[in-house]
């Protein structure tokens, strides 16, 4: 199997050359052969990565310890399913991983426009297939998943315990289906500026790629945080990481495109602005998985070091240097159709918005890299933490939060006094009255306040988007529910989009509440000892300690009281698994967890000894499950703009003619 | 088996690359080549046609925002005379295109595109 998968990954390199070279060629001296090659050249590379995938996972599964990789990432005592995920685990697996997502993606782009035989559609195939060579270039000479070792192993290394948990077996895939998702609009504006057909053919074809990729990244990085929440044992959720940060900076960027694209559908207008947009994005999605990778910046997550650093450098600049040049050379042709009439309008609100997006990514990415720039310069490597990133991105993302709240409302071109007055005097009165009733109960932290306040305000402008559109519809004799039903279903993009503001609010009241009100204690207690913390009071009620193949476990067990109400037991862990050829080299806790909507009671063991005395921390962190509400809600609002029209409004949208002289039938 | 398996792969894979190269095409150009000094076979002139159709039915959706969000009070009565006239005017221009190919007489009035829009909205609400 392994001879098989290697041959597929050598043979997908060399069809992936060829692609290359065809499409080019096929642009260049227009030949419809050569495209429709290459096109076949993108699906038989997707075809023999799925071969090699397969192959990887049949020998991670079974245990193949000849095998470096399964060596390294997998042990008799690793459950399947870690056995399977092991595929993204390790430095190999995971570039194949991205090698065959980016082809899949590439083959449904061949699919989708089997009809298109235009240059514009060679240049994408361009673009895909040097993406592509890049990536499986190093699956294939660098870092092999299928490099044998020179004995067989009688025992694999496994998996670090703390990477054994569901979040973490599906956050990574996610993530990679967002940067790889990414490649893809970018692969149709490097169409665009090589074919020079700069119209609006790209950002249609785009749009719904990117929604795709910021969805996944959305998930990822939520999925992250859920895991580091429930891992790491620390209380936190977002650390501003290196490899958190890696992931945020396309999802930054790519929000920044996703609003900017409705102004060059509609207006005509930032034509340029969105394809550097579009290209910081995909620069930012290669940058992050550079960082993840290539260990060059030591974080929580980078557990390997390797030689594919120098050949990402080298990638990431080409890139850059070969889309500004191309996209300088077609600058005559980029000018807008439109011109902006007043500061006052939803196209200045969105320019701001693309302006805040960028600058906080901006921010993340100095604050990313400095580690690495003063290490060249200075010979010491100055770690940037949590209080730069707070500092800085607080305050932008607070005005974000009021500018996702003015966009719906405001007008196109040029907001009257009447249409600020009409529109936004309820809104405004709702973040205001929701600042004083804050006040009134004692709430002084002024970012709480704030944020607390623009959320409402936010709510508030999409509550009477929806009151309005159902307003209008019931107006024509619908019901209420029957009238929100197709008010959503009939624009869905709009009111998708509003469900998405609606769930960023959620996730950023979770933030705000957890990061601000957020009580806790350190405490050593002997058994039936108890400590009151918050509102709750916890009870030790013994450990006891356990074995299985895995690990060797020590168990707290806690009965939690409100008051004098007992509401539930909770167990705190701490384990030494036996991790590398069965030496006991790792210790990893398993957090006590109560969730519910107004606090999560987080308890991590820190330490016990031989006379039943163990030692807590104790955490109560307020409404931190919006958060994971909020990321739900972005999900559905997400799902609903992107659903597909019924097949027969699509049908309406090709519609044929007969050219002969009597007949001229449109069906619809 | 492993080795035939591969070779198998290798055989299958070179030729479903060539195969585009044994087919007969009724154009060996690509779709928007700007060589040709032939006339446009009435494949392309079909596909041209659906894509002002496409380009077409993004006209009416702006049209019908425009009007959604006048309804809704966002835009003035100014502004929504104005935008209207410049999406019809848009539009009036891409059916006059699309008739030149068509050759379909005063299809570009108003009165026509009023009633596309109309026929347009009627099928949208009825899904």
């Amino acid at each position: 199997m392994a001879i098989a998968g290697s041959i597929s990954i050598f043979l997908s390199f060399v069809v992936c050359i060829y692609v290359l070279i065809a499409s080019v060629l096929s642009a260049r001296l227009n030949r419809r052969d050569l495209l429709n090659s290459a096109k076949n050249g993108v699906i038989s590379i997707c075809l023999l990565l799925i071969i090699a995938a397969i192959c990887l996972v049949n020998s991670l599964v079974n245990l193949d310890f000849s095998l470096k990789y399964v060596a390294l990432n997998t042990s008799t005592d690793l459950p399947l399913i870690y056995r399977v995920t092991a595929l993204w685990a390790g430095q190999a697996g995971s570039l194949l991983l991205w090698s065959l997502i980016l082809s899949i993606f590439s083959a449904l782009v061949v699919i989708f426009n089997r009809n298109n035989n235009t240059k514009f559609y060679s240049y994408v195939i361009t673009t895909l297939a040097a993406v592509s060579c890049f990536f499986i270039f190093l699956i294939a000479f660098v870092e092999n998943p299928f490099q044998k070792l020179p004995f067989i192993a009688d025992e694999g290394r496994g998996l670090n315990p703390i990477l054994q948990n569901g979040y973490m077996a599906i956050h990574p895939l996610t993530l990679y289906i967002g940067y790889v998702g990414v490649t893809i609009p970018f692969a149709f504006a490097m169409g665009a500026l090589l074919s020079g057909k700069i119209d609006d053919e790209w950002i249609k074809n785009s749009r719904k790629w990117i929604l795709f990729a910021w969805t996944f990244l959305s998930v990822g990085l939520l999925l992250g945080a859920r895991w580091a929440y429930l891992e790491l044992g620390w209380g936190g959720y977002w650390a501003w990481d290196p490899v958190e940060n890696a992931a945020f900076m396309p999802w930054l960027a790519g929000t920044a495109f996703l609003h900017s694209v409705m102004i060059q559908e509609r207006k005509k207008m930032l034509k340029k602005w969105n394809l550097i947009l579009i290209i910081l994005t995909f620069f930012f999605a290669i940058f992050g998985t550079f960082i993840t990778r290539s260990g060059i910046i030591s974080s929580v997550h980078s557990f390997a070091q390797s030689d594919i650093g120098p050949l990402f450098l080298g990638f990431i600049t080409l890139i850059l240097l070969f889309s500004f040049s191309i996209l300088w050379y077609r600058n005559d042709q980029l000018k807008s159709e439109d011109q902006f009439e007043s500061i006052l309008s939803r196209e200045s609100a969105f320019i701001f918005n693309n302006l805040l997006f960028l600058s906080m990514a901006f921010v993340v990415f100095l604050g990313t890299i400095f580690p690495i720039l003063s290490e060249a310069l200075t010979g010491e490597k100055i770690l940037v933490g949590p209080p730069y990133f707070n500092k800085v991105n607080v305050p932008i993302g607070l005005v974000l939060i009021f500018l996702m709240g003015v966009g719906p409302l405001i007008s196109w071109r040029k907001a009257s006094k009447e249409n600020l007055i009409k529109n936004f005097l309820f809104p405004i009165m709702t973040g205001v009255s929701t600042s004083i009733v804050l006040l009134i109960l004692g709430i002084r932290e002024a970012v709480a306040v704030l944020s607390y306040s623009l959320c409402a305000f936010v709510l508030s402008t999409v509550f009477i988007e929806f009151y309005r559109g159902v307003r209008v519809r019931s107006g024509r004799g619908e019901n209420y529910l029957l009238a929100l039903t197709r008010l959503v279903s009939k624009n869905k993009r709009r009111y998708g989009g509003y469900i998405i503001h609606i769930g960023v609010a959620l996730i950023v009241i979770g933030i705000t509440s957890s990061s601000v009100f957020v009580t806790q204690k350190e405490v050593t207690l002997s058994r039936n000892e108890t400590v009151e913390v918050g509102k709750y009071t916890i009870a030790f009620n013994g450990l006891q300690r356990y074995q299985n193949d895995a690990k060797n476990a020590t168990a707290a067990f806690l009965t939690i009281y409100k008051g004098s109400d007992p509401v539930g037991q909770l167990v705190a862990e701490k384990n030494i698994y036996k991790y590398e050829g069965n030496r006991e080299i790792n210790q990893e806790t398993e957090v006590g967890l109560r969730s519910t909507l107004m606090d999560d009671l987080y308890i991590t063991l820190t330490n016990f000894n031989n006379n039943g005395k163990a030692s807590f921390r104790i955490i109560v962190n307020t409404m931190v499950s919006w958060i994971w509400l909020g990321g739900m809600v972005v999900l559905f609002g997400a799902i609903i703009t992107m659903w597909p029209a019924p097949f027969k409004r699509r049908q309406e949208s090709s519609v044929r003619y007969n050219l002969g002289a009597d007949d001229h039938t449109a069906k619809v | 088996m492993t080795l035939y398996i591969s070779v198998a792969i290798c055989i299958a894979t070179s030729v479903f690359i060539i195969i585009p190269f044994l087919i007969k095409y009724k154009s060996v150009r690509l779709d928007d080549s700007t060589h040709d000094q032939e006339p446009k076979s009435s494949i392309d002139l079909n596909k041209e046609i659906i894509s002002m159709q496409g380009e077409k039915n993004k006209l009416y959706s702006e049209l019908m925002d425009i009007e959604f969000d006048y309804n809704l009070g966002k835009i003035t009565e100014n502004d929504y005379k104005e935008l209207r006239s410049k999406y019809m005017g848009r539009t009036a221009e891409l059916l006059r295109k699309i008739d030149e190919i068509n050759i379909k007489p005063g299809s570009g009035t108003g009165d026509v595109i009023e009633d596309e829009i109309n026929k347009f909205k009627k099928n949208v609400n009825s899904n």
